[in-house]
């Protein structure tokens, strides 16, 4: 549709200045070594002995130590595995609830009228500006209460109530986008609001719900309050928990180990990173895509 | 579905132009798709607002019952609370500061990604990866080795001919701005955006400017940047918020200290300071309330700015 | 993707929205589990669960789960649960959070379990007074501990000196440091600078004056002139190069691999003794501890053995009799004591700490803490909840605060002790 259409025409034009190109594959690789330093630096890390990472900040470790992933996979007692799996489970969840309540709610704010829609877009705002340390409490009452702790609902329903009103405003103001010409037609064509929202802004907020379900997904992934406070016990377990259990300020702290696990754990949000990415991109004429 | 249906039903069976649609409201629909949220708000959220609200006029400890205080938490913080003035000037250099360049940082990334050239998801993946490690203890340690003494940016430094330069992180006066520039580094999440924004735009509005021979500036002033302003404002709205509860690059930086001589002491620090070190969760509360309004103002402000310069393809609605 | 897709895609969600809800919404720990709060490392973790294993292999019948996070996150979740009731009955604490959790009665009174359930003949006479509030026993020390200097014995061999003996005093340290930086060419500091710890270092250097950091009463227990005094003993160190200087001592700050010691800007690391293990894996140098100077003629040595370590029962839970039996195993059955070892500090059961064997640095740990209990710098511990009151976080911030004023060149000493008066006042004030 609208997206399919647009990249081709500006994406031909560049192709005419080899020179021009050449240079902005030299800047474009430049700024991206200064992005990889960090990842350089804890493959490094991750591959030196406990005594070399702090005492020698170059690249290059003296010897391979392969043994901190070893040490680090087993170092709880049952594999990382299960971390990861239960991390995957918890951020498709969560990814899923964003996106279905998150995007019904940004439709309604977006484009239906309705009585104090400009006071309820405040409250919505206003909800993502309360630092959460102090609705932890009463929070952890109410799930408490309701025999919640130490399972993932406490983290997954409130997703599914779109109370994550960033993304609410994130759709929103891609709904704001779409001209609305097409609606108006569907609407003398008799369609009902539901409809329109399945088949017109559900498939033109492609890039945006793309968006949402990336950062959903990353942000669930590296969250590591909420689950420490909820959970309790170690076969629930995500990746953010098992990774700080590698880390003890004032004791005996795994660095080696910690540092190759972290290591692992950017590998799956790398992966969802581009898998996100080529579904924003995908339907895009490949011909444009030659260089 | 079920209910989905009858709406459908109900519009299909009004007969109606286009103008009067536009007047029309439409109650039922909008709270239909409204509900979860409403939900969510009424059990989840505002429960535990109003509850906090309640704490900070109270003097509570966490481990005993609430005290009621009044407006004391407000007025000691205001009079007598040197901590809590320095801690809003940091968060306030480090929103003012740090928003702007990151967002210049991530519109001129993404503009540049935007074109047609090899590489492009790598590229993008690469940009993001800062992004991604957000949070990470591992960062905190990176950080403290590359604004070290005899960390990467002092070699270079001297490299270029710069004689002994200090401690970035340690010293009080610069401890700050490597924050700061940590946020621009993470500049990948409204970057994204901005693709996605680039994204939606439609192609017929180049392919109709390219006829009437507009070059490339042309075309960016006049098309481009008016059709982003809705994503401009949204990661302005979004990152303002977000950066006035930045807690997680200065507290695993300065392990949960705000130091060196409180140069770091976020607000939402001091903050999770007074609630979970101290246990004082009523002035923390208070001072969380305080925060809502100052984020508030400012998003209020940029809201009523929006309409000079914000371009809504729904008319403005 | 056409609209069906996407739809299709929607419903798939869905379902897998549901999946975790209903296959892992549920903890695999059982009812009634007796729960152990604990913070550390994972090593630590897993010494936790062999100590499980042991115990309830002689009580079939209970179970133990194990709730554990690092340092840093531990007091914050251990905070909501208690104020929610539904804290582990076990609960893990650091010396300054004790009296915190005890004042606002969350900890049960283990006196009731104190000679029947609880076994305390085998401790130090003094043992049980410190973890006194009032006139309940709200906590017991895991283990032994006492403030120490680690100090590099390579390095300072290679510079040709020798470590101090025991007894020397705050100018035998001065000069030490100094001739030590000045011997190496500069190329490392004598000494670090810990000027700013309050607990480890300040107090220290005013119970041999006589004074304490705080009163009975809640209120200081010194004035500017020490506060002075302290501030510019630091200062001639700092300006003789004795230590490191203020850029330098803030790269240096924080945990064990960010120590000077391990960086290589000074020769030795002060802090709770038993850090020499953790040191250890860090270095190949031989480490060894020094007990800190004391002033000429003072009465006292102010390095009393106190644990950093605490153990306290949550007072709303059921099993406080399961839990007594429990601290009991590991306290005194040769194999609780055995399998904590010198983890948590050096077991209290004088008994049990004389026939276990440690491994190198924890046997060097353990030597040093009975040295310091026995030997002629011993001294009596302070009860926790003189020595933190409740605005004491605020008056440490305060004192760090003074202290890097004047490291920075901000502040003259007297002006800093001036502001670290009124601040420190001011929070005792508003705060008792």
């Amino acid at each position: 549709m609208w997206t399919s259409r647009h990249a081709t025409s500006i994406w031909s034009r560049t192709r005419a200045v080899p020179g021009k190109r050449l240079l902005l594959h030299l800047s474009l690789s430049a700024g991206a070594l200064l992005m990889l330093y960090p990842i350089a630096w804890m493959i490094a890390s991750s591959l030196k002995a406990e005594n070399e990472i702090f005492a020698d900040p170059g690249l290059v470790p003296s010897y391979i130590e392969i043994q901190n992933y070893i040490e680090g996979w087993f170092s709880l007692g049952q594999p990382f595995t299960g971390f990861f799996l239960n991390s995957l489970l918890l951020c498709t969840a969560v990814v899923a609830g964003n996106l279905v309540s998150c995007s019904m709610a940004a439709y309604a704010f977006a484009r239906l009228r309705f009585r104090a829609s400009g006071f309820w877009f405040a409250i919505m705002l206003g909800t993502i500006m309360l630092p959460y340390h102090v609705t932890l409490i009463p929070q952890y009452t109410l799930f408490f209460n309701l025999g919640w702790v130490d399972t993932y609902l406490p983290l997954i329903v409130p997703k599914l109530l779109a109370t994550d009103g960033f993304f609410v405003f994130l759709f929103v103001q891609f709904i704001r986008g779409i001209p609305i010409e097409l609606e108006e037609a569907a609407r003398v064509d008799g369609a009902g609001s539901l409809r329109i929202y399945l088949t017109i802004i559900l498939p033109l907020l492609r890039p945006a719900l793309v968006t949402g379900a990336l950062f959903s997904f990353l942000w669930t992934y590296n969250d590591f309050f909420p689950q420490l406070v909820y959970i309790s016990d170690t076969g629930l377990y995500t990746v953010p928990l098992a990774l700080r259990t590698l880390l003890d300020t004032t004791g005996d702290s795994a660095w080696g180990p910690m540092l190759a696990m972290s290591t692992l754990s950017v590998v799956p949000m790398i992966a969802i990173f581009v898998f996100f990415q080529r579904q924003i991109v995908e339907g895009i004429a490949t011909s444009g895509l030659k260089g | 579905m079920r209910t989905g249906r009858t709406i459908e039903r109900a519009d299909v069976t009004t007969p109606h132009s286009k103008i009067s649609y536009r007047d029309r409201r439409q109650n039922l629909p909008a709270h239909l798709f409204l509900a979860p949220w409403f939900i969510g708000l009424i059990v989840l959220t505002a429960g535990p607002m109003l509850v906090s609200l309640y704490y900070s006029m109270t003097e509570y400890s966490l481990l005993t019952d609430p005290q009621w205080v009044g407006l004391r938490n407000y007025e000691r913080m205001i009079l007598a609370d040197d901590r809590f003035w320095a801690s809003m000037g940091v968060t306030l250099r480090y929103v003012v500061i740090g928003v702007p360049l990151q967002l210049a940082f991530a519109l001129a990334v993404a503009l540049l990604l935007n074109r047609g050239i090899r590489g492009l998801t790598a590229y993008r993946a690469l940009y993001y990866l800062p992004s991604l490690l957000a949070g990470s203890v591992a960062i905190a340690v990176l950080w403290r080795q590359v604004f070290g003494l005899e960390g990467a940016f002092n070699v270079v430094l001297t490299g270029i001919g710069f004689d002994a330069p200090p401690n970035w992180i340690g010293n009080p006066d610069t401890a700050l701005y490597t924050l700061i520039l940590l946020r621009v580094w993470e500049f990948g999440s409204p970057m994204v955006i901005f693709l996605a924004g680039l994204r939606q735009i439609p192609a017929e509005y180049y392919e109709a400017s390219a006829l009437d021979g507009a070059g490339k500036f042309g075309q960016f002033f006049k098309i481009t940047l008016p059709l982003l302003t809705p994503i401009i404002f949204l990661n302005l709205i979004l990152q303002l918020i977000n950066a006035f509860q930045a807690f997680n690059s200065a507290f695993i930086v300065s392990e949960g200290t705000g130091g060196p001589l409180d140069s770091t002491l976020f607000f939402t620090l001091y903050l999770y300071q007074e609630a979970f070190t101290n246990f004082r969760m009523g002035y923390a509360s208070a001072l969380a309330w305080v925060l809502l309004a100052v984020i508030a103002l400012f998003t209020a402000v940029s809201f009523l700015t929006s309409r000079y310069w914000v371009h809504y393809d729904d008319g403005g609605r | 993707m056409d609209r069906r897709d996407f739809l299709r895609l929607g419903l798939a969600s869905l379902g897998m929205m549901t999946l975790p809800m209903t296959a892992c919404a549920r903890s695999s720990t059982p009812e009634g589990a007796v729960r152990v709060a604990q913070f550390g490392s994972a090593g630590r973790m897993r010494i936790f669960r062999d100590l499980f294993s042991a115990f309830t292999a002689r009580h079939p019948e209970v179970v133990l789960a194990l709730e554990s996070a690092s340092n840093s996150a531990y007091v914050d979740k251990l905070a909501t649960q208690v104020s929610s009731g539904n804290a582990p009955t076990v609960l893990g604490l650091q010396y300054s959070s004790l009296p915190t959790f005890a004042r606002q009665n969350a900890l049960a009174d283990l006196r009731q379990f104190v000679g029947n359930a609880l076994d305390t003949s085998a401790f130090p006479p003094d043992y049980l007074s410190i973890g006194v509030d009032g006139d309940r026993l709200t906590g017991l020390s895991y283990g032994d501990n006492a403030f120490g200097i680690v100090y590099d014995e390579d390095r300072l061999a290679a510079a040709g000196k020798t470590p101090l003996e025991p007894g020397y005093s705050w100018d035998d340290f001065l000069a030490f440091s100094v001739d030590l930086t000045r011997a190496v060419g500069g190329d490392f500091w004598g000494t670090e600078d810990r000027s700013a710890s309050f607990d480890s270092m300040f107090k220290i250097w005013l119970l041999q004056q006589g004074k304490t950091t705080f009163t009975d009463d809640g209120t200081l227990g010194f004035d500017e002139a020490d506060l002075i005094g302290w501030l510019d003993y630091w200062q001639l160190m700092r300006d003789e190069g004795g230590t490191t200087p203020a850029p330098v001592t803030a790269e240096a700050s924080g945990s064990f691999e960010r120590s000077a010691l391990i960086r290589g800007f000074a020769p030795n690391y002060i802090t709770y003794s038993n850090a020499i293990v953790s040191m250890q894996r860090l270095t190949t140098s031989r480490l060894r501890i020094l007990p800190l100077p004391v002033h000429g003629g003072a009465q006292r040595s102010g390095q009393s053995v106190r644990g950093s370590n605490w153990v306290g029962l949550f007072a709303l839970a059921d099993e406080l009799g399961v839990a007594a039996d429990f601290l009991n195993f590991v306290f005194n059955d040769p194999e609780g004591a055995t399998i904590l070892g010198a983890e948590l500090g050096a077991p209290p059961n004088r008994e049990l700490r004389a026939i276990l064997t440690y491994p190198p640095p924890q046997q060097h740990f353990i030597d040093y803490i009975d040295f310091m209990s026995q030997g002629p710098l011993r001294d009596a511990p302070v009860p926790l909840s003189i020595d933190i009151p409740p605005a004491f976080n605020d008056v440490n911030a305060a004192f760090e605060t003074a202290v890097e004023e004047v490291r920075f060149g901000r502040r003259s000493s007297s002006e800093a002790a001036d502001w670290f008066f009124r601040t420190a006042d001011r929070a005792l004030e508003t705060l008792q």
